[in-house]
């Protein structure tokens, strides 16, 4: 009995916790989208990151980082927090638009990408993807034991087989969004370019020849990190180069705990 | 020197020696913690701040005690502050710690001595008294003003007016932070008030105010008689919290900050409709006063060259609406569309006296022609109350060569006269009109009103319980698959033509047969297997024996003995099968 009401209250203190977290999250943001609204835009970034800190992330938040950085002048920083935002479902059609807006002012570059796969698996998350394929997958597998079971001239096999293909279909382009939702490990390399004039160089050093001008919100794929420099790839037209960026440069694409991004 | 010690020297050094230990005793004594409780100021004005300092000297607080504070005294910060008072420019060995507090309700608050800790050893401050005096000559004296004034009370639809919205805050006062300027935008559309204001200092009844005027401009949206304002602004200055002493130096009287709404007056507006009489066709809802100059170079050329016309508006009214202005006489020309740009804009959005728009336009001549007809735009002028018609003069210049005398031209030249010309559109470039590409020249800063927070979660492959259910479910399909495989290989065996032979032979094996029973049973396995040959006879011949000769019933009726039933059963297993 004593351990019943302890688990239930256990129970409540954890949901009360939560909820309060909730709230004062949603209270926060409220007074961070309140300043940004009255012009008020270095506070609103200081509140948004404040939120980020403590560790209450959200899209929501990134976008007004983006749009506050935006106001402020910062477009590596702006470019970065749409890129960020843009990782959770629902692809926003403002943060895309907020994306192109900021390459068109700086020209900055980023690893080619289809836009079909992007909108596509935009639509989930990547455990809401892998539910669907999975729960998909058992209605194939059961139709087909079902079917088993069955007479063999039974009606209802017929039903029983479109269900199958049906199911197999589902699991097949869930699988595909699954696959194609950036993962931690696909983007755990990625940078960003937010200190305006930066340049790759072909050593780790200034004086050494330069490989390309890096516009901030330009992407970078980290290589290997030595010091104060990376060995990073930068995307191309044709193929991509490689060069040397100092770290103080770029700021990593997703600097927070993996399992967000599940 | 004679150092020998004299007969008094050693009683002295002890008597000095216990004085300096009855000193550091002492000393030792006099540093038992004192605790003491204090407001400053005792008195402030209701919602106003005063700070609760808890001072304990030659000792710290071993940790910070929650405030026990009166009703109606409310902390204005959950968080306590700690330091250490300075005497003379030097710390002293005592340590403070600091609440502020407030209060709305006037009256004299008794907040109860406190207790904390010392070292283990629990102490009190004294009682202390908060005064909230409701003193509104005082208050009203320092609080700031605010008031909302217009060029016009009686302004057309859409006609552009300054609105400044001043707000006075007494000398004595110290201003700390003044947020954004609003007022209601029911029926005007009013321009965004700027965050830095003119400052200037004026007297008021003899009383020397500082004077911030924001400045911004109005225009009616809709007919009618309508109330504008009243101004709002939060406001946070210190206000000096001793009424008694108002005029002292604010460096020199106790200051007490207060976060402020000033009341503001409302303006009523009188907007009255654009008239019907006289409203040129053209007429685009442009109202204000303006003046059109323009500009054309090359001014000789040849037909077919191109020729830049720069045309300047100058006035004041709603620039917003103003359009590139129309040639009166375009059938001999081919115009491109127009571009816009500011050329000078004041730094004061109210500022209207100068303001400055410009188009530029390409057009080409398709005709030798001497002059560029003019440009003409319609506007309402509230100073002259009627529509007006401005015309640029033409400007000479000279056109060589020959009209074109293509199908094409000539199809141009008729469609022209014959009907409205179009811009910037020949019939023969009808289909080279280049679709419209998007310029997006800024962010947009529409956001979701809740934030959906995060959650880190692992991967839903990598979790144990997802892999044990999958599993348990996968395990339980393949149970009923190889019980559904089982169930047909038993169904198929049994329908198989030798079921009923190897049903006899699991019936011979069964335990207490009788004699007779076992001999049928053998005799019937016998003809299903159709076996034959020497060694089955006596099998035939006991089963005749005991199943219908009456004087071996008796023995029929007795158990077959084991020996007997493994002999029986040897003889059946081998003998030999009827060839057909």
């Amino acid at each position: 009995m004593f351990r019943h009401f302890l688990f239930l209250f256990a129970a409540f203190v954890l949901a009360s916790t939560a909820l309060a977290q909730e709230e004062s999250a949603q209270t926060r943001y409220a007074d961070a989208k309140g300043a940004f609204d009255k012009g008020d835009f270095q506070g609103a970034q200081k509140m948004a990151e404040k939120m980020l800190a403590q560790g209450q992330l959200s899209r929501e938040a990134f976008q007004l980082l983006g749009n506050a950085h935006y106001r402020l002048g910062h477009l590596g920083e702006a470019s970065l927090f749409f890129r960020r935002a843009n990782l959770f479902p629902p692809v926003e059609p403002e943060v895309k638009q907020n994306l192109a807006h900021i390459r068109d002012r700086t020209g900055h570059v980023s690893f080619p990408r289809s836009a079909f796969r992007e909108q596509y698996a935009g639509f989930l998350g990547r455990t809401q993807w892998f539910i669907t394929a999975v729960c998909a997958a058992w209605v194939a597998i059961g139709s087909f034991v079902l079917a088993i079971f069955l007479r063999r001239h039974s009606p209802l096999r017929v039903g029983l087989a479109f269900v199958r293909v049906l199911a197999v279909i589902v699991a097949v382009l869930a699988g595909f969004g699954w696959y194609w939702r950036p993962s931690f490990e696909r983007i755990e390399k990625v940078a960003i370019i937010t200190v305006p004039d930066t340049k790759a160089y072909t050593a780790a050093t200034v004086t050494a020849g330069t490989v390309s001008a890096l516009p901030p919100g330009s992407e970078i794929r980290r290589l290997e990190d030595r010091g104060i420099w990376s060995y990073v790839e930068i995307p191309g037209e044709d193929q991509n180069r490689r060069g040397w960026v100092q770290n103080a440069a770029f700021e990593p694409l997703w600097p927070y705990q993996r399992g967000y991004l599940e | 020197m004679n150092l020998k010690p004299t007969p008094y020297r050693l009683p002295a050094f002890c008597l000095l020696l216990a004085g300096l230990m009855a000193f550091l005793a002492t000393g030792a004594l006099a540093k038992e913690p004192k605790v003491s409780a204090t407001i400053e100021p005792d008195a402030i004005q209701p919602g106003g701040f005063a700070l609760f300092v808890i001072t304990i000297e030659e000792g710290n607080a071993d940790e910070a005690s929650p405030l026990v504070l009166p009703a109606n005294v409310e902390l204005a910060h959950p968080l306590p502050s700690t330091g250490r008072p300075q005497s003379g420019g030097r710390f002293q060995y005592a340590s403070t710690i600091t609440w502020q507090i407030t209060s709305d309700v006037p009256g004299t608050h008794t907040i109860p001595a406190q207790e904390l800790h010392i070292n283990g050893v629990p102490f009190k401050t004294n009682a202390t008294k908060l005064v909230v005096r409701d003193d509104p000559d005082a208050g009203n004296q320092l609080e700031p003003l605010m008031t909302l004034e217009t060029a016009k009370r009686q302004i057309y639809v859409g006609e552009v007016i300054p609105v400044t919205v001043n707000l006075y805050a007494h000398r004595q006062t110290f201003v700390r932070r003044i947020g954004l300027i609003e007022l209601p935008k029911d029926n005007f559309a009013i321009q965004r008030f700027p965050t830095q204001p003119n400052e200037s200092v004026i007297t008021i009844g003899n009383v020397p105010y500082r004077a911030y005027a924001y400045q911004s401009t109005l225009s009616a949206l809709k007919p009618g008689k309508f109330k504008l304002g009243p101004a709002t602004a939060e406001v946070i200055l210190d206000i000096p919290s001793s009424a008694r002493e108002p005029f002292l130096h604010p460096l020199l009287n106790q200051m007490e900050p207060r976060k402020l709404r000033p009341s503001c007056n409302e303006i009523e507006i009188q907007v009255t409709p654009l008239p019907e009489e006289g409203r040129p066709k053209d007429f685009k809802g442009v109202v204000g006063d303006f003046e059109i100059t323009m500009t054309a170079d090359p001014k000789s050329l040849n037909v077919g060259d191109p020729i830049s016309v720069d045309i300047t508006i100058t006035g004041t009214g709603n620039f917003d609406a103003l359009m590139m202005p129309n040639m009166v006489e375009q059938n001999d020309w081919k115009l491109y569309p127009p571009k816009r740009y500011n050329t000078e804009s004041p730094n004061e959005p109210s500022d209207t006296s100068g303001q400055h728009i410009g188009f530029s336009q390409v057009i080409v001549p398709k005709a030798p022609l001497k002059n560029i007809p003019p440009f003409e735009f319609s506007f309402f002028s509230p100073i002259k109350k009627q529509y007006v018609t401005l015309r640029t003069k033409p400007v000479a210049i000279q056109v060589k060569g020959v009209a074109p005398s293509t199908p094409a031209a000539a199809a141009a030249s008729a469609a022209s006269t014959g009907g409205v010309p179009s811009v910037g559109k020949l019939p023969d470039e009808l289909e080279k009109v280049p679709t419209v590409k998007p310029m997006v020249t800024d962010i947009l800063t529409v956001m979701p009103s809740q934030a959906s927070l995060l959650a880190a979660r692992p991967a839903l492959w990598r979790s144990q319980r997802f892999l044990v259910a999958n599993a348990a479910a996968f395990g339980l399909l393949a149970l009923l698959i190889i019980g559904k495989i089982l169930t047909q290989w038993l169904r198929e065996r049994r329908n198989l033509t030798d079921a009923a032979t190897r049903k006899l032979w699991r019936d011979l094996h069964a335990r207490g047969l009788s004699r007779e029973q076992f001999y049928t049973l053998a005799t019937r396995y016998a003809e299903a297997r159709q076996l034959t040959g020497e060694q089955i006879a006596p099998i035939l011949e006991h089963h005749e024996k005991y199943s219908f000769s009456p004087g071996a019933a008796e023995t029929g009726r007795e158990p077959i003995t084991p020996v007997e039933k493994s002999s029986v059963l040897a003889t059946l297993r081998s003998a030999p099968v009827l060839q057909a």
